[in-house]
């Protein structure tokens, strides 16, 4: 593997990713939001935790849609990352091969305080593995809930973990492709996309949240 | 200045206040001090591509690679509706040199 991680997030804190006086945070070509963690676990739980209430044909809904939104997440801020010029500067010069994308990529994810990301697997074409030693998710539902028997609450890195692979096996964003609403479509909602489900989370007693992608 | 293109405008919310343009040459580290209102500025030479950061407040967000053409500009919510005319008075600048 020719990514160095430590040099990658290294250069990401060197950038001074910061807010101006408007509240954005312009970088790598986007918005970045530097967002109270405790507010979208709160949000996010809340909704899952009524559907649950609801039965399982609603828990199982709310858990798509929390997924699809990290998905859509996914297809702008790492899609729009890897076509930025920082990710030129920083991660583009140690790239050999299609893979080191997705290792640039959770890089880059651990210079921005989502937990640490490991991928424990990537199989060209065929799946991803990733665990997350303190994703913020669980971190945050096990401070304010009990530990869960089933079902993990890591939804935007689910979505996260599906949207590497979609815009690197199932789309092409070493092409440049325009990160357009049709493009999105094309790369998440087509037969075969990648899905991904989280396998252990730390909410139900796990070590580590544990993410496998797949085709679908 | 016919030379500069724009290569997109748009930004990740539903807006068009991110221009890239590609220069007629490219950047180079003196051409970084003749931009006018710079408050923040930062390059990262240590880089394997040196990148460069030069913040003017209320007006831009100017971003680059030292020896790279492309330049991406993020104007302020004030200038806006001048989003393209203010990337390239900001490329206009740049190259404003011998």
């Amino acid at each position: 593997m020719a990514i160095r991680e430590q040099e990658v997030v290294a250069a990401v804190a060197g950038l001074q990713i910061v807010g101006n006086e408007e509240g954005l945070i312009p970088a790598f070509g986007l918005y970045l939001t530097r967002h109270y963690a405790d507010y979208y676990n709160r949000i996010s739980f809340a909704c899952y935790h009524r559907a649950e209430r609801e039965g399982p044909a609603a828990r199982d809904r709310a858990r798509a849609a929390l997924i699809r939104a990290g998905e859509v997440c996914a297809f702008n801020t790492f899609g729009g990352i890897m076509l930025s010029q920082e990710w030129e500067a920083v991660v583009a010069p140690m790239i050999e091969s299609r893979e080191d994308w997705a290792h640039g990529m959770v890089a880059v994810v651990n210079a921005l305080g989502w937990g640490k990301w490991r991928v424990d697997r990537l199989v060209p074409g065929e799946e991803l593995a990733i665990s997350i030693a303190n994703s913020y998710e669980s971190t945050g539902y096990l401070a304010d809930h009990p530990e869960r028997s089933d079902g993990g609450v890591c939804f935007l890195a689910t979505g996260g973990a599906s949207g590497i692979m979609n815009l690197l096996y199932n789309g092409d964003i070493t092409t440049r492709p325009a990160l357009t609403p049709q493009y999105f479509e094309q790369v998440f909602s087509t037969a075969g996309r990648f899905v991904a489900r989280e396998t252990a989370c730390r909410a139900n007693g796990a070590p580590r949240c544990e993410l496998i992608t797949t085709r679908s | 200045m016919n030379d500069v293109s724009v290569l997109v405008q748009r930004d990740c919310l539903g807006g068009d206040r991110i221009v890239e343009l590609k220069l007629p040459r490219a950047v180079a580290l003196p051409d970084l001090d003749r931009v006018d209102g710079v408050v923040t500025r930062v390059v990262l030479s240590e880089l394997p591509r040196p990148f460069f950061k030069l913040d003017v407040p209320g007006r831009f967000l100017l971003t680059g690679i030292i020896g790279d053409p492309r330049i991406r500009v993020t104007v302020r919510l004030s200038v806006r509706d001048r989003a393209v005319p203010t990337a390239i008075d900001v490329a206009r600048s740049l190259l404003a040199g011998p």
